[in-house]
């Protein structure tokens, strides 16, 4: 089987740059800014694949750069250098043009951001966000529009009464299931899940790992799930990466990575997490 | 050509976090397994047996060595095979049932037993069916069938455990102490169900620490002492080994 998606050396880097940033950061230089030009290297050199089928996790300390590679999967922002290629898409896709970009981001790629206020437009209603995706992906009929949206909102358990709410008035929990209901609109081929469940109470939580899990048994998606909380990953994912200071430091089988991490870093995460 | 070759095999762990400190759970390991046999491992606690078994399933990196196992499309180093192919063979022939079951939150233990015949796609029915009948033949009450194993006992839930591995019928069975949280009663259903798949041609790897199952089990035995390999043969002989020791 072939990748669903698959990245190659992404890098991003925040400031002028200059051309000793790569080899003045990362894990063995205890920092991800570049002492001689003060450039923030937020990832680099990240390469992974995703299957159709598969779940692809990411974890890391805070700021190791496991947002930027998702942001830079949906488009928010431009990688400094590396590729990423999606099945059934001809060529590099961050290098694609505006327009195919836009394409893919609203027919082929959906994202649960980890601050719902990036994922939802907090003043426009449950139905109004997720019909947005929808009219982006090129659907035209009202009626069909509602009526999917609805679906949506059915099954990531939004009381459908509550569909002319904004998110506004929404607990936590309720506005990660609108950001997954407005992710899932397009029917994406890649899912990308930045800290799905941080910061919800543990019935909640449990709720959405439900919801995650029965797309995961969906044919057609690859998922990515970034999380800081092991227990997610154990949960969801049979492949890990481990990053820090925005580097890869290890991947491999998620019961292993866990259960027998080779590096120090992941050693000290899994020991923190007992 | 044997099921299972394993050679030179070892394990060190380097922890970190004290400084780089290395324990060596076993080194220069090195075993045969033919197709269909079984080979129970024996030794003290803290003698490396379960960190072997760990290793055999990917679970633990292994350190050296290589680990030959014969699959119907040719013979592949589990040591260094690519992450997917490991998954891949996890999920069409190698089971693995750990001393404890590692719940999976908020699944009825029918479906969590069903899991792996589903991904390997069974039609739901129909794994759902054969996850009952192996339940059962453990003698799990059907009403248990359809609760949490979070609210099991130990033993009950060691049932789901030893069923969900048994149930996708695994050409390379991995046991580790399968029965030793069971009630006599619940131990000789277990071996029973364990023999079944032998005798369908299984090849298994078990360690057990009770002679019952070593005998009702094995074809041949490992003694692991401190890490080494100190005694192997066939279990006839080390009944005799063992009565002279
Ligand atoms: N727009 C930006 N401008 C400058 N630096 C940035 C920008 N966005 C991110 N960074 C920096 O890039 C690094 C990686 O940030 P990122 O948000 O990817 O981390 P993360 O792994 O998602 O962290 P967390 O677990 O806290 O969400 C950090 O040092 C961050 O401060
Ligand atoms: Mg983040
Ligand atoms: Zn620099």
């Amino acid at each position: 089987m072939s990748a669903m998606l698959s990245v190659e050396r992404l890098t991003r880097r925040y400031g002028p740059g200059c051309d000793r940033c790569l080899a003045s950061t990362g894990p063995a230089h205890g920092t991800n800014s570049c002492p001689h030009c003060g450039t923030v290297v937020a990832c680099a050199d990240v390469s992974f694949d995703v299957e159709d089928g598969e779940v692809l996790g990411i974890v890391g300390e805070s700021g190791s750069g496991k947002s930027t590679v998702a942001a830079c999967l949906a488009f928010d922002q431009p990688p400094t250098s590396g590729q990423a290629f999606l099945e059934g898409f001809d060529g590099d896709m961050l290098s694609a043009d505006a327009a195919a970009r836009r394409r893919l981001r609203n027919t082929r790629i959906g994202i649960v951001y980890q601050t719902p206020q990036q994922g939802l437009a907090l003043d426009v209603t449950t139905g109004g966000n997720v019909g947005e995706r929808l009219l982006a992906a090129d659907w035209r009929h009202v009626g069909r529009i509602r009526a999917r949206a609805s679906d949506l909102l059915e099954r990531t358990e939004i009381p459908i009464a509550r569909i002319d709410e904004e998110p506004r008035a929404f607990s936590g929990g309720m506005r990660q299931r609108v950001q997954l209901a407005k992710a899932l609109a397009s029917r994406p081929s890649l899912l990308i899940l930045d800290e799905p469940t941080t910061g919800l109470d543990v019935s909640v939580q449990a709720r959405i790992l439900d919801l995650i899990q029965g797309i995961q048994r969906e044919a057609g998606v690859a998922m990515v799930v970034i999380s800081h909380d092991l227990g997610v990953i154990r949960l969801l994912t049979e492949r890990t990466l481990v990053m820090k200071l925005g580097r890869v430091v290890e991947e491999g089988l998620t019961d292993q990575v866990l259960e027998d991490p080779q590096d120090a870093y992941t050693q000290l995460l899994v020991n923190s997490a007992l | 050509m044997p099921h299972l070759d394993v050679r030179a095999l070892s394990k060190t762990f380097t922890m970190h976090l004290l400084g780089g400190t290395t324990l060596t759970a076993f080194a220069d390991v090195s075993f045969t397994v033919p197709r269909g046999r079984f080979l129970a491992i024996v030794g003290r606690s803290g003698s490396g047996k379960s960190s072997l078994l760990r290793c055999l399933y990917r679970r633990y990196l292994p350190s050296t060595g290589a680990i030959r196992y014969a699959t119907a499309g040719g013979t592949v180093d589990l040591l260094s095979a690519p992450d997917r192919e490991v998954l891949r063979l996890r999920r069409s022939e190698i089971g693995y049932v750990s001393q404890f079951l590692q719940a999976i939150p908020r699944v009825p233990s029918r479906d969590i037993v069903a899991a792996p015949l589903l991904r390997a796609g069974a039609e739901p029915a129909q794994a759902r069916a054969a996850a009952d009948e192996m339940l059962e033949r453990l003698g799990m009450s059907a009403a248990l069938r359809g609760t949490f194993p979070a609210t099991m006992s130990g033993g009950e839930r060691q049932r789901v455990n030893v069923a969900r591995a048994l149930c996708a019928a695994p050409r390379l069975l991995l046991l580790d102490e399968p029965t030793s949280a069971l009630d006599p009663e619940t131990r000789r259903l277990a071996l029973a169900a364990i023999l079944a798949l032998k005798r369908d041609g299984a090849t298994a790897v078990g360690i057990f620490h009770d002679r019952e199952a070593v005998e009702a089990l094995a074809d041949d035995v490992l003694v692991l002492e401190d890490g080494a390999v100190s005694w192997h043969g066939p279990v006839a002989d080390y009944a005799t080994t063992a009565l002279e020791a």
